[in-house]
């Protein structure tokens, strides 16, 4: 299909309502039907393979990798394949992107939906051939008959093949016979974004849309009392102005684990400029709670409270230790983080009676749809939400707070409403990666650490989000647990209302940051070189009962160490000034050990280089992998280097790219990332590779000049 | 009224003066490549070109482009074979995908100027923002873009 009807499909899609596409126009030929196979899979008469991606793509490459495991069971040329972004659709399981889970946990799945539609393409054949089943092969889009050299291509078979039964358990490949996974894939809309012709939500238009910008109370839990909209109503554009109060439509938190909008002003006008300028120009008296936290006096009480009585999260032996030789006692802190997504966050809606169709970057459809039918009172199945290319997301996309304010909108004013973000709206009213203070009391005795007691206190997402649940920002199942004797996770709750969230990696990141350092700090102290000291730590016992129901394979670990050593070329001199440092880490199944190597000259850090070894399992689409895995790297550096959100009065300070600073191109390493091999099932990879960062520069840091850095961001 | 040449076509805009150059092209004129990413001339995501060299479109205003040439991402090629399009193809920069344009649009103005640059000169100069981190990939597909366009010193 040309490029032009493409989009013209695309856009069919984008605006009916519902209703599946059933014929597609190819110019110069006969209308072809289309069948579905399984909600992921339809074939049309013409042989096109349309494969639907289940989870939401925000630059992680789920759009491409789903689909290709897909093909793979399917037996299809990738290049017979449309892939298109499934709506939200509660036939599917798991539709969601986060936790680096859309690929570990739909892996069987999407194998399972490709070897079911190839299974009832083959039972199709196996009648119309009036041939025996099992005596039928597949070939790349076409079912077989060896024996009569017949052949049926799967757009004859779709029309019978959809007739029948989705069988339960079908036979899967064999993974060594895997042609497309494994093999690199260019993500299926490289062409559209190189062109600028990508749709992002943003850049949605529907007829007699109106554009909205929300005037949001600058403390997330504030309310407006009342507002002059002299000067707002002055400039060309302003259509109209409505308030909008969580407190009439379910509360701040909406649902557990899900935010609803924050209280303000909505601007409604005919452009985003108009909007945008009369946002500005409104004059508005808010209601402000009367809890102002300030992110300073926070972290200092954090401190406090590392001496106040702590939850229990794990217990080995006994932590507490008297004066061990090589011990230490070290306080660490982590910032607030915001997530600034490249787009911002914005949601186009269109509510007409008690129907609501949205168009939302969203990285959790069923979570929009629970929270649109819950703040329209409306049932879920008259909610189609439709999954928009997002601009990057970063966990930040994972609630519906931008959403539910703009379906009050579009009902409201009984038309499509573009809701717009700016970017100062954007990180003012983030959903923040939670700051810590951590404490680590630790010993070595013979070379291995023999008492870790590590303690953390912030103030708990779980809570904040009203999810059911430990608090604990830190899990049982954590590094070092089950490779220390004598071990004690504690944690320390201290009620705020900064607004918390899940950030790439969440607490991971943080704690990644403590555990890599003081177990650098104790090599140090016990005089052996960190590479050494982390596989003595690893030990040569290839599982180790972390928990009853988590066995780890420190093989994969000790693996990846030795990989990344080899590969940074651990342990060869290097100039004065320069140093290396590693750290590693275990995260959603995956083993990811680091080596930065530094520069620091008259103060100032170069990071020069960064080396990765990673143990994901098997990789889907490796290009897409390594680009994930760059990317996280990136992050993690800059999140080192400017990561912080700081509030006064319980008002966010930052507001955009200069005063939160992202990495440009001069502050970027060399990366060497390298996958270990494995055909275990593959796991996510959005998170892993990111935390480790943070504690390799800072433990260079260390080895380039004897400094010490146990606070984030780096400050020299 | 506000007259201009925009991707080769002559284009009349009768809104607000001041109004940015990036809200005309996304939505009065419909040309939404051009992202908006910050509004404050920090991050680059709206970059065009005006009579050539790359400007920022969210920092520009639709009266300063009077008479001037403006080059979106849509009209920097028809079929993305512009050799920084090209480049960035075969080197799979993109992740999201969202500063893609941007990034494009700057480089192309950079290579007119710079046909050949250094390591050192896309440090200096190319100052866009990609949040996802396809930086190594940037720099390698600029390389890779400068090594097109001696080929193909046509390609405009
Ligand atoms: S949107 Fe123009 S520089 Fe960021
Ligand atoms: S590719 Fe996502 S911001 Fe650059």
């Amino acid at each position: 299909m040309s490029e032009l009807n493409r989009r013209d499909f695309v856009k069919l899609c984008a605006i009916t309502s519902m209703g599946l596409v059933i014929g597609i126009p190819v110019p110069g030929r006969a209308e072809v039907t289309e069948k579905e196979l399984h909600p992921l899979i339809r074939i049309n008469s013409g042989g096109q393979i349309i494969i639907y991606a289940q989870n939401p793509d925000m630059g992680q490459g789920v759009k491409t990798a789903l689909p290709m495991i897909i093909a793979e069971e399917l037996d299809v040329d990738w290049a017979s394949v449309k892939v298109e972004q499934a709506r939200w659709d509660p036939r599917l399981q798991n539709q969601f992107s986060g936790g680096s889970l859309s690929v570990r946990l739909n892996y069987n799945t999407m194998r399972q939906a490709g070897a079911s539609a190839r299974a009832m393409l083959l039972a199709a054949a196996a009648d119309q051939l009036n041939r025996p089943i099992q005596e039928l092969e597949t070939q790349r889009g076409y079912v077989v008959d060896p024996s009569g050299n017949r052949r049926l291509s799967y757009g004859e078979l779709a029309e019978a093949a959809g007739a029948l039964p989705v069988p339960d358990a079908p036979d899967l490949k064999n993974v060594k016979d895997f042609r497309l996974i494994g093999t690199s894939v260019a993500d299926v809309d490289l062409d559209a974004i190189n062109s600028g012709r990508q749709h992002y939500s943003l850049d949605l238009k529907l007829p007699d849309m109106l554009y909205a910008v929300v005037r949001r109370c600058p403390h997330g839990d504030g309310q407006p009392v009342s507002f002059d909209a002299s000067d707002a109503r002055t400039i060309t554009g302003v259509v109209d102005f409505h308030v909008l109060r969580n407190t009439d439509h379910g509360g701040r938190i909406i649902l557990p684990n899900c935010p609803n909008f924050v209280s303000g002003v909505a601007v409604l006008a005919t452009s985003t400029w108009a909007a945008m300028q009369g946002a500005e120009k409104l004059k508005v008296e808010w209601q402000m709670p009367d809890s102002r936290d300030d992110s300073d006096e926070l972290m200092h009480r954090f401190e406090q409270a590392l001496d106040a009585e702590a939850e229990i999260v794990r217990q080995d032996g006994d932590a507490a230790f008297g004066d061990l030789e090589n011990s230490i006692d070290l306080n660490y802190r982590l910032p607030f983080l915001a997530h600034m997504p490249m787009e911002p966050m914005n949601c186009t809606a269109h509510v007409s009676g008690n129907r609501a169709e949205v168009w939302a970057p969203t990285q959790n459809p069923p979570m929009a749809a629970e929270a649109v039918a819950k703040v329209l009172e409306i049932p879920q199945e008259n909610i189609t939400i439709n999954v928009m290319r997002a601009g990057g997301a970063f966990g930040r996309r994972y609630y519906a707070d931008f959403i539910t304010d703009t379906v009050l909108l579009s009902r409201q004013f009984g038309r499509p409403v573009k809701t717009v973000w700016s970017r100062e709206d954007d990180v003012r009213h983030g959903y923040f990666r939670p700051a810590s203070v951590q404490r680590v009391r630790a010993a070595t005795s013979a070379g291995k650490i023999s008492h870790w007691h590590q303690k953390v206190v912030s103030h708990p997402r779980q809570v904040y989000l009203e999810r059911d649940g430990s608090p604990a920002e830190i899990g049982n199942y954590e590094f070092p647990a089950g490779f220390v004797p004598n071990l004690l996770f504690d944690y320390v709750s201290v009620p705020a209302r900064v607004p918390l969230g899940q950030w790439r990696g969440t607490e991971h990141s943080s704690n990644v940051f403590v555990v890599s350092s003081a177990i650098d700090e104790l090599a140090h102290k016990a005089g052996i070189d960190p590479v050494t000291f982390w596989l003595n730590l690893v030990g040569d016992e290839q599982f180790v009962q972390v928990r009853e129901d988590f066995r780890f394979d420190a093989s994969r670990l000790g693996h990846v160490i030795k990989v990344a050593a080899k590969r940074a070329r651990w342990g060869t001199p290097l100039p004065s000034g320069k140093g290396r440092g590693i750290s590693v880490s275990y995260n959603q199944g995956i083993w990811v050990a680091e080596i930065a190597e530094v520069t620091v000259a008259d103060d100032r850090l170069k990071v020069d280089r960064i080396t990765c070894a990673i143990d994901c399992g098997l990789v889907v689409n490796p290009q897409g992998a390594v680009n994930q895995v760059e990317g996280g790297i990136v992050d993690g550096l800059a999140a080192a280097l400017y990561g912080k959100i700081t509030v006064r009065d319980g008002i966010v300070q930052e507001s955009n790219f200069h005063d939160y600073q992202f990495c440009r191109i001069d502050d970027i390493p060399d990366i060497d990332v390298h996958f270990v091999d494995s055909d275990d099932s593959p796991r996510g990879l959005g998170e892993g590779p990111l935390a480790p960062v943070a504690p390799a520069v800072t433990n260079a840091i260390f080895a380039a000049t004897g400094k010490r850095v146990r606070e984030l961001p780096i400050q020299l | 009224m506000i007259r201009f040449t925009l991707n080769d076509r002559d284009y009349e805009y009768s809104g607000d003066d001041d109004t940015p150059l990036l809200w005309v092209l996304r939505d009065s004129a419909g040309l939404t490549g051009t992202k908006y990413g910050c509004g404050t001339g920090q991050c680059r995501a709206c970059t065009v070109h005006v009579n050539g060299q790359a400007r920022r479109a969210c920092v520009t205003s639709i009266k300063s482009v009077t008479g001037q040439t403006v080059t979106t991402i849509e009209g920097l090629s028809h079929d993305a074979s512009h050799p920084v399009q090209q480049a960035w193809r075969e080197t799979n920069v993109a992740q999201c995908g969202y500063c893609q344009s941007g990034q494009i649009m700057a480089v192309a103005a950079m290579l007119e100027r710079r046909p050949a640059p250094s390591d050192e000169d896309i440090d200096r100069e190319h100052r866009n923002i990609c949040r996802c981190g396809t930086y190594p990939r940037i720099r390698k597909a600029i390389h890779r873009a400068a090594e097109l366009s001696r080929k193909e010193p046509d390609n405009e």
